[in-house]
């Protein structure tokens, strides 16, 4: 009876076994390339939560084998020891997924659009429609992935930083 | 008995300090089970829906909260500067930082400002905000970068929910879910106007404000921006104080202490401090038209 809530115990307080070794992408589109320069090739573009075995460390990079044995170098700061909450299809854009899975798009961070009590609370209070439009308009401004790759390129940031 | 109930009291403090999402029929059923009397099941079950409404905010509640809260940051501050080139830029510099941040899972939504008084806001579920004002004032991207980074280390310290959660409104509400705020919307409507209230008027805590600017250099510096940024925006704005009037200097811990506590710090960690980039170039062909 005792070793049983030991183990009950033991279970709930542990979130998880990983090993050092274990990285987990930290958002979607995270591009896996083939070296650590720049413009090298893309591997895998991976998703949220995406398990990665890490295989050696170097500057600001992290050499990583994926679930289906792709390797290449990941930008260190793009993963984490830690797992995100949602996520963890594989693959993103490579395979024409939309890189948000079901769970992530309740619970990680991909609940788009203003919910309905914020408008009522807008409606409520008298606030202008200008103001609602505004929030709204924040949430949907579209800047591409490529356009923020040539922005990091041409500015030396980022992945592509010295 | 006493170890049955040593055993439920055991069950108790693991639910609340794993945030497990055990219902207390859970606990009722194995503390029945272990003899404990119903008065005594009674007196956990009043215990664990105090301490649960100090439990963390969900993130779709947060959402919500955070998007009621831009609405009231738009009504006060002027609506939105609308300059879709420079809004582009804002929100580039800002989802690179935003990236490579601690919460890097959720999404970011920038905005400019239409109001002449440097300020810069964060809302919780993602949103940020900086004031033409502001932009106007600042030198460089990495300057620019130190202050969106700045924000964004308020959403991922979850600086206001931790403030909202202290709040003396939340005292007796076991839960805090869309369902529950849906069946009373006065509470909504209270719980904006407390959090409104601390991040316009009185500003929130001093050490969240000092633990949201070395976050914003460590995340400026993950992006690749020169760590300086937000020291040398802090500069500009000591020079500004005395000659401007804005709310920022009376929300935001004293310019001076928070210059020198990056220097002591935060920016010793970083070497060669010179070799990351300002982007001052970028930063005034984009802006040009501001000036």
């Amino acid at each position: 009876m005792k070793s049983f809530f030991v183990l009950i115990i033991f279970i709930l307080s542990v979130p998880s076994f990983a090993t050092s070794e274990t990285l987990y992408v930290k958002s979607s589109k995270t591009k896996i390339k083939e070296d650590k320069a720049p413009k090298s090739s893309v591997v895998a573009v991976l998703n949220k939560g995406v398990k990665l075995e890490q295989l050696e460390k170097s500057g600001k990079f992290i050499k990583v084998k994926t679930a289906d044995g792709k390797i290449g170098w990941v930008f260190k700061f793009k993963v984490t020891k830690k797992k995100p909450k949602g996520g963890g299809n594989l693959f993103s854009s490579l395979t024409g997924g939309s890189g948000i899975s079901k769970e992530e798009s309740s619970t990680g961070g991909s609940i788009r659009g203003l919910s309905k009590i914020s408008k009522d609370y807008a409606k409520d209070e008298g606030i202008k429609k200008e103001h609602v439009d505004a929030v709204l308009k924040m949430e949907t401004f579209k800047v591409s992935d490529e356009e923020i790759d040539k922005f990091m390129q041409e500015g030396n940031i980022g992945e592509y930083g010295g | 008995m006493k170890k049955s109930f040593a055993i439920l009291v055991f069950f108790f403090t693991l639910i609340i300090s794993t945030n497990q999402v055990y219902s207390f029929g859970f606990l009722k059923e194995l503390g029945k089970g272990l003899g404990v009397d119903e008065k005594t099941l009674d007196l956990l079950d009043k215990g664990l829906k105090v301490v649960k409404s100090l439990a963390p905010i969900g993130y779709e509640e947060e959402k919500a909260l955070g998007g009621a809260i831009a609405i009231e940051v738009f009504r006060r501050y002027g609506g939105m500067y609308n300059d879709d080139k420079l809004l582009k830029y804002v929100t580039t510099v800002g989802r690179i930082i935003a990236s490579t941040s601690d919460r890097a899972d959720i999404d970011y939504y920038f905005a400019i400002l239409n109001n002449k008084e440097s300020n810069a806001f964060a809302a919780p579920g993602g949103y940020v905000f900086i004031t033409i004002g502001l932009l106007k004032t600042l030198k460089n991207e990495a300057q620019l970068a130190g202050v969106l980074a700045h924000e964004i280390g308020h959403i991922t310290g979850k600086h206001t929910l931790k403030a909202l959660q202290r709040s003396k409104r939340l005292s007796g509400v076991s839960e805090l879910t869309l369902t529950a705020l849906d069946k009373n919307p006065k509470l909504f409507s209270n719980i904006i106007k407390d959090v409104t209230k601390k991040l316009f008027d009185e500003g929130l805590d001093q050490s969240m404000e000092y633990e949201a600017d070395s976050l914003g250099v460590e995340y400026a510096s993950r992006a690749g921006y020169n760590p300086k940024g937000l020291s040398g925006f802090l500069e500009v704005l000591k020079v500004i104080h005395g000659k401007e009037e804005s709310v920022f200097f009376k929300t935001h811990p004293d310019t001076s202490s928070r210059i020198q506590k990056l220097k002591d710090n935060v920016l010793p960690k970083f070497k060669n401090l010179n070799s990351y980039p300002l982007l001052s170039k970028r930063f005034n062909n984009t802006t040009s038209h501001i000036r």
